[in-house]
């Protein structure tokens, strides 16, 4: 009688910490069926490719918000850093300068964020709601609001659009961006450390943790990761487009929470976060190959974040 | 003064015990309060006083007993029913809105409006009728935010707050705590109006002093135990403080004898924006007590010491070494270990597992080249987990999920290894029970046995005058009294403390 009341309570241990997953099984097999051309070879690529940007940005997301701070500026910087490169290159400076460029444009922007928030001491919402704002006005006052349509060198768009054997570049980059994340904060001191401050800033410090050098650190990481996403973005349109990016912002926070209520329930985690970026894109995909057009995906999707949350919130598991 | 036995009883509690899970906190408590009288309310911390005071305002509700107003048996759900019958309570925090002015917080939840808007012509003159209802001749600008007023101003705004609802009954717990004592006088003159006007108030004060100028009676708790009431003018503080405290308490705790060694830490002329010329040393195998009442600096003086907060001048000496201890990882580099008072907040992360609180402190130890060694850092977990007697399903179990005592074991299990030598107790033994609290003074004797010196922040002055070797006794942030040898009293502690002034 107690090992099956020891049984069941397992068993309603793993519904309720693989919930998001099977959900996320159910969401593949619906599309598999419904959407003719969603279980293909060349879709399941397609969509892997798709979701290699919101990966990379949600990596650094997903460390900003286990420290406890978040990031809204990460959508309109990834557009900034590939105009940033897109502009350079196509003004004939060499391919690795303008990357570099875009890559250094992440970093000071994650410098400024950090130095604002943890040194200033104002809150990060406040400060990157302001920093997303100021990138976008970059982008747009640099380009005059116009798109940058000159032929870009395949040294660039390899990044975006290329291939190495069979599958598209992007996904390397993914695929190695999660296992250093994983590896980061699962494995090294500076992952406990930054999972430790999210969970008690004064006990960490109190534990020796120099709680504001770790906190600059997440958003640096992060903006960096999201120019990154830039480029590929970039790299993939083939040309500069002002306006791209910002949804990164918003299926990655949702991606993020989706995360949240899964694998480690109540921690945002790296595999909950890779849950929630395949749940997220698997939608647009097969939403689209359905044939439901663009805006009322967003319904759905903006549905979706705000249910994540709620079934979050709901077992008490985060406060927001 | 002469006639106050013909006054009519107006609040009885009968038989009042309130358990929470572990603890007693009253136990079969009688208490009475007539009308227009001022009952002191005393005891040590712990004593009970609050919860009292919470089941009277309907804060919390009794386990058993009764509770009579005016004659008729009452049970108040929530401190709402209180109210409504005429109980006030002024609580020892503020509890204004700072940008708020005088009037809107007086009224605050019972503004006069008209179709939502409100009518503050009205209630100007309303706040004005009660100021010279009560006969307060201070003057408060009204339409100040209460932010720019002083601490006595903004007593009295809360005061008037629980006055304008009319109670019958006024708690004041502490009221005195923020202010000088000019604001007391004043407070005091308020106080005497309302009694006059035959409003029965109890109040709450670790200030002697003060119970003894305006109290009519006294009622003295002691671990959840009342010990007596007492007409005021039949007591002297002698007798009060004997009756705080218990006085045969010293054998319950297993202080051993330890030879002193060598000085390992010495302060000299610290200072701070608050504290002023610390000096004191720690030697090998000694416990070294703080005593003072909240807000004397002892917590500001160990947080310094331990590099998270700022020292504006001063000298720290380890070893006989001078050392520059800027921040807390110095600290621990330097053997020099904090454990922090209120566990919830500053000793363990509630949503780490029982041994990544553990290592967190001392996580450098199980690293290579950042990456950590799972293996190694178990094994230490579970090496103190079996030490300390932590009870807990396994080490991944999470930190919330254990009880009080087993949350403060795993605050002191993580400051249990490595290179520690000076070990801060910032109140150690503050609600736990009685078990763990002799599993962590064992844990304290076995430290200074290994030659560490202890350093022991502590309310609870049986257990500091037990165990310690030496006694500092803090005010207002300085060290006042040094008080050493085999025969330190709880009074001397109180006397120094309290600043009771001898006559």
């Amino acid at each position: 009688m107690q090992n099956h009341n020891k049984r069941v309570k397992t068993l309603s241990l793993i519904i309720e910490r693989y919930a998001t997953v099977f959900a996320y099984i159910v969401l593949f097999i619906f599309f598999s069926f419904l959407a003719p051309g969603f279980l293909t070879p060349y879709n399941v690529i397609n969509l892997l490719r798709q979701i290699s940007m919101l990966s990379i940005v949600t990596c650094g997301l997903t460390i900003c918000i286990i420290a406890g701070d978040w990031d809204l500026s990460v959508g309109k910087l990834a557009g900034l850093a590939g105009i940033v490169a897109v502009s350079l290159i196509t003004s004939g400076i060499p391919t690795y300068i303008g990357i570099l460029a875009a890559l250094g444009t992440g970093i000071l922007i994650g410098c400024i964020n950090g130095l604002l928030i943890t040194k200033v001491g104002i809150p990060s919402l406040i400060v990157t709601l302001g920093m997303m704002t100021v990138c976008s006005g970059i982008s747009l006052t640099w380009t005059k609001g116009l798109a940058i349509y000159k032929t870009l060198p395949e040294s660039f768009t390899f990044w975006g659009s290329g291939y190495i054997g069979p599958v598209p570049t992007p996904i390397y980059i993914m695929v190695i961006v999660i296992f250093l994340t994983y590896i980061l904060l699962n494995k090294t001191k500076t992952g406990r450390y930054i999972y430790a401050i999210g969970g008690n800033k004064t006990v960490a410090s109190l534990s020796g943790i120099d709680v504001e050098r770790y906190r600059f650190m997440g958003l640096v990481i992060c903006s960096s990761l999201a120019a990154l996403a830039g480029i590929i973005l970039m790299g993939r349109l083939g040309s500069g487009q002002p306006t791209a990016g910002g949804e990164f912002l918003m299926e990655g926070l949702a991606s993020v929470f989706l995360g949240m209520t899964t694998i480690k329930p109540g921690k945002a985690n790296i595999l909950g976060t890779l849950i929630g970026v395949l749940i997220m894109g698997t939608l647009s995909n097969g939403l689209t190959i359905a044939g439901v057009p663009h805006y009322p995906q967003e319904i759905v999707k903006g549905t979706v974040m705000i249910s994540a949350v709620v079934a979050a919130v709901w077992k008490a598991e985060i406060s927001i | 003064m002469n006639n106050k036995t013909d006054k009519k009883i107006i609040l009885e509690m009968r038989a009042i015990t309130k358990d929470f899970p572990g603890v007693r906190a009253l136990d079969n408590v009688n208490f009475d309060l007539r009308k227009g009288e001022i009952h002191g309310l005393v005891g040590e911390n712990g004593a009970g006083k609050t919860t009292l005071l919470k089941i009277i305002d309907g804060a919390l509700q009794p386990t058993r007993g009764e509770v009579f107003l005016e004659g008729e048996k009452v049970f108040f759900n929530n401190p709402r029913e209180a109210i409504d019958w005429g109980i006030g309570t002024v609580h020892q925090e503020m509890n204004i809105i700072p940008y708020f002015n005088a009037i809107e917080n007086i009224f605050l939840g019972r503004e006069l409006t008209k179709f939502n808007f409100i009518k503050f012509r009205e209630l100007e003159v309303k706040t004005r009728d009660l100021l010279r209802d009560v006969g307060l001749s201070v003057d408060i600008d009204l339409y100040q935010e209460v932010k720019y007023l002083g601490a006595a101003e903004r007593k009295i705004i809360e005061i008037l707050r629980a006055i304008n609802l009319q109670p019958k009954i006024l708690i004041l717990d502490e009221p005195t705590a923020s202010l000088t004592i000019e604001e007391v006088k004043i407070l005091f003159n308020l106080l005497k109006k309302f009694k006059k006007k035959g409003i029965a108030i109890i109040f709450v004060s670790h200030h002697l002093d003060e119970v003894f100028e305006i109290t009519d009676r006294i009622t003295v708790l002691r671990n959840g135990k009342k010990v007596g009431t007492a007409p005021t003018s039949s007591v002297n503080k002698t007798d009060l403080i004997r009756m705080m405290i218990n006085r045969d308490i010293k054998s319950q705790y297993p202080k051993q004898k330890i030879p002193i060694g060598k000085p390992l830490l010495e302060v000299k002329g610290l200072s701070t924006d608050f504290l002023d010329d610390i000096n004191f040393e720690v030697r090998e195998g000694e416990v070294v007590g703080f005593a003072g009442m909240v807000g004397s600096g002892r917590t500001e003086l160990m947080e310094t010491i331990f590099g998270a907060k700022e020292k504006r001048s001063g000298e720290i000496y380890l070893n006989g070494q001078k050392v520059e201890i800027r921040s807390v990882k110095e600290a621990i580099k330097n053997g020099l270990y904090l454990v922090p008072e209120e566990r919830r907040e500053k000793g363990i992360i509630e949503s780490f597992s029982v041994k990544e609180n553990l290592t967190l402190s001392h996580l450098d130890d199980f690293c290579n080249f950042n990456f950590i060694n799972f293996d190694k850092e178990e094994k230490k977990a579970r090496e103190i987990v079996q030490k300390l007697n932590i009870e807990t399903p396994s080490i991944y179990t999470e930190a919330k999920n254990l009880s009080g005592g087993n949350k403060q074991k795993l605050s002191f299990g993580k400051w249990s290894f490595g290179k520690g030598k000076i070990f801060i107790f910032d109140e150690p033994t503050e609600g736990i029970d009685v078990g763990s609290k002799v599993e962590i003074y064992k844990f304290m004797n076995k430290l200074v046995k290994e030659k560490a010196g202890i350093i022991l922040v502590s309310s609870d002055l049986p257990e500091l005058i037990a165990l310690s070797d030496r006694i500092y006794i803090m005010r207002e942030g300085r060290i006042v009294d040094v008080l050493s040898g085999e025969n330190i009293t709880q009074e001397q502690v109180l006397e120094s403390a309290f600043r009771v002034e001898n006559k």
